[in-house]
């Protein structure tokens, strides 16, 4: 018997080798395929969704055995491609922010811009990340609110991690007294740096004459901080360095506006104390 | 101060005070240190109280997985070994031993922490920071407040290296006590400006033995890497950015 021999109907052997091989070597990459999914998304994906993934492309490789198949048994799928074309297309554009949200997720998810409990702008909307689900994001906003944003719209939306990098910047400016010894007031607010667990000691903070205003020298106080506490560090640090400026005796001088009264229109107005008296001829 | 102690229990030194007292059919724990009382009831299943250095990274307002010890510079010739001993500071680890299993009941710190980066902002690790002088033999120390280092420095180069900066991993750090916490660990200068700090599961000196472990997580990790035989290597911290 050679390989084409038919067997069925116009069917020869070598035919049905084929279709055998198809389906063998299908079934395999589809389980390969499900499971190197499962390996690379598991922790990453909830469990659910992942089943949906998996599932997905499972029966994508099925599907694609089964047009090998049909081609091998010579059946004719013009009809149904064209009937599946219009089908595709009228599901394709009922379910386009369905597919982008999707398609939005997984780039999420192998990208990894955000993680789970990152503090993050996304857009307008700032908060803690909860969750990032195959089609949305949820964000736990500051002030305790549950927010659902689409995958897509995290992807085409401007993203600010505040946690990504382990470290970031605090800056102050403070403002002292005009009179005030300029090394002595940056001693003051480098020694209580030194000390304060907040500030690292890498890189190291600074202090510096940043101008000199009317009625103040303001001074720019750097210092690193870890990023999941810079919001703790900025309040507990400025409050630190105010008490140590009173305690050492150095002036903070409140706002301070000069005004000048003259007479109005038609009558005496009130004469500031260090005006020129007026004489009468 | 530290070990295993049956209740009741007192301990006062330096403005800390420890005690555990039986007080209306529970036993009382209460800490005193600078201005901070911290209390606690205990059920009567209790049957020891373990005090034990732990390493410095449970209190404070950062939880950093890694101890950076800077020191005066060490210059090491191509393809030498020195060894120095340098001080760390330790956490107080405060454990109740019931029937069944331990639990921590308090963890607190004598010294006030300081943090650093090692690396850049982007890339760098937040660090628990310490500076420490160098010693050629066993420094006595303030067992609350400081433990000891033994490091090995190795310079694999073909040329001097000058070293004043160690960086160790928290799974590396295998802490041991009598009256002060030992630490042993391998440095090996492997580039310019990179180094191996490899920790070692043995005690310094005579006489010490295992501090209690903190986190139960700890002991998994230990259960999921296989079982740790005393005085065993395994890789370690590679410090890619400098040591000097």
């Amino acid at each position: 018997m050679s390989l084409g021999t038919r067997i069925i109907g116009t069917l020869t052997l070598w035919d049905l080798i084929i279709i055998a091989l198809t389906i063998i070597i299908a079934l395999v990459i589809a389980q390969l395929v499900s499971l190197n999914l499962k390996k690379v998304f598991s922790g990453r994906v909830h469990g659910r969704d992942l089943d949906v993934i998996i599932k997905i492309v499972y029966w994508a490789v099925v599907v694609a055995a089964a047009f090998i198949i049909f081609s091998q048994l010579r059946i004719d799928l013009s009809g149904l491609l064209i009937a599946g074309g219009f089908a595709s297309i009228v599901i394709g554009i009922a379910s386009q922010s369905v597919v982008g949200n999707l398609i939005s997720g997984i780039v999420l998810l192998v990208e990894r811009p955000i993680s789970i409990g990152d503090e993050v702008l996304i857009g307008d909307i700032g908060g803690y990340v909860e969750d990032i689900r195959i089609l949305s994001t949820l964000v736990r906003t500051h002030d305790g609110v549950y927010t659902r944003v689409p995958n897509q719209e995290v992807f085409t939306s401007n993203i600010t991690n505040y946690v990504a990098h382990p470290a970031r910047r605090v800056e102050y400016s403070i403002g002292v007294g005009h009179v005030e010894d300029v090394e002595k007031v940056r001693g003051v607010i480098l020694s209580f740096l030194q000390s304060s667990p907040y500030a690292l000691v890498r890189p190291a903070p600074e202090v510096s004459l940043s101008a000199i205003a009317d009625d103040r020298l303001i001074l720019s106080v750097y210092f690193w901080t870890p990023s999941r506490s810079f919001t703790p560090a900025r309040s507990a640090v400025l409050e630190g360095i105010q008490k140590e400026l009173v305690a050492a005796g150095i002036e903070i001088p409140p706002p301070r506006r000069h005004i000048s009264l003259s007479a109005g229109e038609g009558g005496r107005g009130p004469v500031p104390r260090d005006a020129p008296e007026e004489r009468s001829p | 101060m530290f070990g295993e102690f049956s209740p009741p229990y007192t301990f006062e030194r330096d403005g800390l005070s420890l005690s555990l007292e039986m007080r209306e059919g529970h036993y009382q724990y209460r800490r005193d240190l600078a201005g901070d009382r911290v209390e606690k009831a205990i059920s009567v299943g209790l049957s020891r109280l373990l005090v034990h250095p732990v390493e410095p990274f449970y209190t404070g307002p950062e939880t950093a997985g890694y101890l950076e010890l800077e020191f005066p510079p060490l210059i090491i010739e191509a393809g030498a070994t020195e060894t120095i001993f340098l001080t760390f500071p330790v956490e107080i680890g405060i454990f109740v031993e019931g029937i069944r299993d331990t639990e921590v009941l308090d963890a607190f710190s004598v010294e006030p922490p300081k943090y650093s980066l090692y690396g850049t902002p982007h890339h760098g690790v937040i660090t628990r920071f310490a500076r420490s002088g160098r010693h050629r033999e066993l420094p006595a120390v303030d067992g609350a407040r400081e433990g000891v280092l033994k490091l090995t420095i190795r310079n694999m180069l073909s040329e001097w290296a000058k070293v004043s900066r160690v960086v160790m991993d928290s799974p590396e750090m295998h802490l041991y006590s009598s009256e002060f916490a030992g630490l042993m660990a391998v440095m090996r200068i492997a580039g310019r400006e990179a180094a191996e700090i490899t920790g070692i599961d043995r005690a310094l000196k005579g006489g010490m033995s295992r501090a209690q472990d903190f986190f139960t997580a700890r002991r998994i990790l230990r259960l999921d890497t296989g079982p740790r035989l005393p005085g065993m290597e395994r890789k370690g911290f590679l410090m890619e950015s400098g040591f000097s």
